[in-house]
């Protein structure tokens, strides 16, 4: 079903960050980590607004997964379990990395998603695309709210993901934690410019 | 007194088209206060009644005051289904932020504004004024039309049925379902004109129903038989609204004052706002 071969490469054609046009390219390959870099403001977030307005052009057959900054916010009392329960009928992918990683969230698996803190609903979001699978994953600073060891744990997963051949777009701040696994760093800077460092 | 059997089928009918079109514009939105009502729906459906009841007053079409007026609805409303904007951008901005509420309460307001002018027109040309639409009733209605009303009845399950896997992405925070393949602003756009649409046949027949749309979605979002599965409160959720209609309907038809029926919409406001005040109260709704 995927194919460990395909090489993406995102050609970022313009998009606006304050009037400020961005150009470049992005190659996210399979079983490789592109860490995405920039100071604040310079328009990663919008980067990836970008890529998930347009992402049946860019990814044509590709399954993206964007994990981004926004926590879920229901309107009901829905809870994890629930929105399993809800998305059962789909086709269910490979799930070896979802039941490897289920309990990071076993605490709080029947609480609503509204009660919960910003740093077990980030859990909720990157399991919830797990369960759903994908070929390309971007996370948006997945480490945000996130507490000292669930911090290296989500690295850990981030290393899994690699190494079972998923593309990932990181955006991360704190750079030595992710260190280990970045195989390209892509600097993003204020002239617009996407360059690989 | 007897109980007329079309009368309640046609409150049901209205009842489960008002949770409906209330609990599409609340998810879609991510607001818990968005509403037909907040959101100038029922404002612009009313207008349609207006300029009906100008044309019937200036011309002498033999044609019943609804039907008019949801053949004007729908001539506004059939261009607004085509119309496709080219900057999907800009429309995300505009529905992914909760700007949607200020942009239908200026909108209400505009209608508000709008809606004083024509009154004074009414007054001054001395036309009969269309008093009876103002609350909601079911004390006209024809029997053929009910063909037509089960008939979007189906429609709208079937449509629900097939849109409620999206939505309950939705629900989970627009953000979240773009990132999950969802298209996002074409879902919005196709509930909300679903809403609308809803809203434009309730006013057009039976007259404005307010709070009812607001209030219903927040009840069923309480009730665990059907919270927390979209499936559930989307489908089987209206029903409950519909018989919440049909009750207070049968309540007003058989408790009357001096010999005068009130009208449904009028009681079902009142007791909309105080489940509302009530609601907020007791922190069961979740603040925007």
């Amino acid at each position: 079903m995927l194919s460990n071969n395909i090489a993406v490469l995102v050609k970022i054609n313009k998009f606006y960050v304050d009037n400020r046009e961005v150009q470049g390219e992005l190659s996210l390959l399979p079983g490789r980590l592109t860490l995405l870099r920039g100071e604040n403001g310079v328009g990663k977030s919008s980067l990836v607004l970008y890529l998930k307005l347009n992402q049946r052009q860019v990814f044509s057959k590709l399954v993206p997964r964007f994990i981004d900054q926004v926590r879920l916010s229901p309107l009901n009392d829905v809870s994890f379990e629930q929105i399993l329960g809800q998305l059962s009928t789909d086709k269910a992918q490979d799930q070896t990395l979802f039941t490897k990683w289920e309990f990071l969230v076993k605490e709080f698996r029947h609480k609503p998603i509204k009660s919960l803190s910003g740093g077990q609903n980030q859990m909720v979001k990157i399991l919830i695309s797990l369960y759903l699978g994908g070929d390309i994953f971007i996370f948006d600073e997945p480490l945000q709210y996130l507490d000292g060891t669930n911090k290296s744990k989500i690295v850990m997963l981030l290393e899994d993901l690699k190494s079972t051949g998923k593309g990932v777009l990181l955006i991360e701040h704190n750079d030595e934690l992710v260190k280990a696994i970045v195989d390209t760093t892509v600097n993003l800077s204020f002239s617009g410019k996407l360059e690989v460092v | 007194m007897e109980v007329e059997i079309y009368r309640l089928v046609f409150a049901f009918i209205v009842g489960y088209f008002l949770t409906v079109s209330g609990s599409l514009t609340q998810l879609v939105t991510s607001n818990s206060l968005a509403s037909p009502s907040t959101l100038g729906m029922d404002g612009f459906a009313v207008i349609f009644i207006l300029i009906a009841q100008v044309l019937i007053n200036f011309t002498d079409i033999e044609i019943s005051l609804a039907y008019l007026s949801f053949a004007l609805f729908l001539i506004f409303f059939i261009p607004l289904c085509l119309y496709k904007t080219k900057s999907r951008k800009n429309l995300w901005d505009l529905l992914h932020l909760k700007n949607i509420i200020l942009l239908g309460l200026a909108f209400n307001l505009f209608i508000g504004a709008l809606f004083s002018i024509i009154q004074f027109l009414f007054m001054a040309f001395n036309f009969e004024f269309p008093t009876g639409l103002w609350f909601g009733n079911f004390k006209q209605y024809s029997p053929n039309s009910l063909w037509g009303g089960g008939l979007i009845f189906v429609c709208v399950v079937f449509a629900i049925k097939h849109l409620a896997h999206k939505i309950h992405f939705l629900n989970l925070g627009s953000e979240f379902a773009l990132g999950n393949n969802i298209d996002v602003i074409r879902l919005q756009r196709q509930s909300l004109l679903l809403s609308l649409f809803l809203t434009g046949v309730t006013i057009s027949f039976f007259g404005v129903f307010s709070f009812f749309g607001l209030i219903l979605p927040h009840i069923i979002r309480n009730i665990p038989l059907f919270s927390c599965d979209m499936k559930k409160e989307l489908i089987w959720g209206p029903l409950l609204g519909g018989a919440s209609l049909t009750l207070t309907d049968q309540a007003c038809y058989f408790v009357n004052v001096q010999g005068v029926e009130f009208p449904v919409g009028m009681i079902s406001s009142v007791l909309g706002a105080l489940v509302l005040i009530f609601l907020l109260v007791q922190s069961k709704i979740n603040r925007v």
